[in-house]
């Protein structure tokens, strides 16, 4: 039980961190003059970070509040979370998926970097962002493939 | 690996979930443990023999014919 409240607690304490540092960001972004760091990271890298730490934040306050209310069902999420079995698919769905991000994401440089100079077609900016976009994507659906399969017949 | 978990948990007259809560794992994991598809760290394999006085080599049959790499 004392690991439970450990673990639940965490969740809080991590929520408050995310949350905390989202806060941050915005008021960076909000305070710090444009000519200093610039518009990209005032417009648009730093409102970005804050949208993602602030909600990481709130997901994880929302989920100690509900885990807080039903003690059996956060006793049941606990446990998945230290079991062996699916920490070891986990981790082959996840190497996996690391294995193909890293040689798409490698292929994708490489093309990026030679493509011009031996002839083949080249990447405009817009469509090198969507060749990442696609590895990342790529590498969630592999991960999360490896983990069902691995779940429904392993 | 075989192994002789689920005539020892019925022994018991232990339901899956009990064994899963005495040993800190899922049902699910205890499930493909008796189904065989799974073969446990040998901490869960002494946490499980512990829970029914037994060594691990009564709970679990290993054979090297089995066992590709040896």
């Amino acid at each position: 039980m004392r690991n439970l409240e450990r673990w639940t607690f965490s969740i809080l304490k991590w929520g408050l961190v995310f949350g905390a540092l989202g806060l941050l960001s915005a008021l960076a972004a909000l305070l710090l003059p444009m000519k200093v760091i610039g518009e990209g990271i005032k417009q648009g890298f730093l409102p970005g970070v804050s949208f993602l730490l602030v909600g990481l934040g709130i997901v994880s306050i929302a989920q100690y509040l509900y885990m807080r209310r039903h003690r059996n069902t956060a006793a049941q999420i606990a446990l998945r979370e230290r079991d062996e079995r699916i920490n070891s698919i986990r981790f082959r769905a996840g190497y996996r998926a690391f294995q193909l991000s890293s040689s798409l994401g490698f292929a994708v440089l490489i093309w990026s970097a030679l493509a011009g100079s031996v002839g083949l077609p080249t990447f405009s900016h817009e469509g090198l962002w969507f060749a990442f976009l696609a590895v990342v994507c790529l590498s969630y659906i592999v991960y999360v493939a490896g983990i069902v399969h691995a779940e429904t017949h392993g | 690996m075989k192994n002789r978990l689920e005539k020892f948990r019925t022994d018991k007259g232990w339901t899956q979930q009990q064994l899963s809560e005495l040993v800190g794992v899922s049902r699910q994991t205890i499930i493909s443990l008796e189904h065989g598809r799974y073969n446990p760290s040998i901490l869960l394999a002494f946490r499980l023999a512990r829970q029914f006085d037994v060594t691990i080599e009564e709970l679990f049959i290993y054979r090297m014919e089995e066992d590709e790499d040896a």
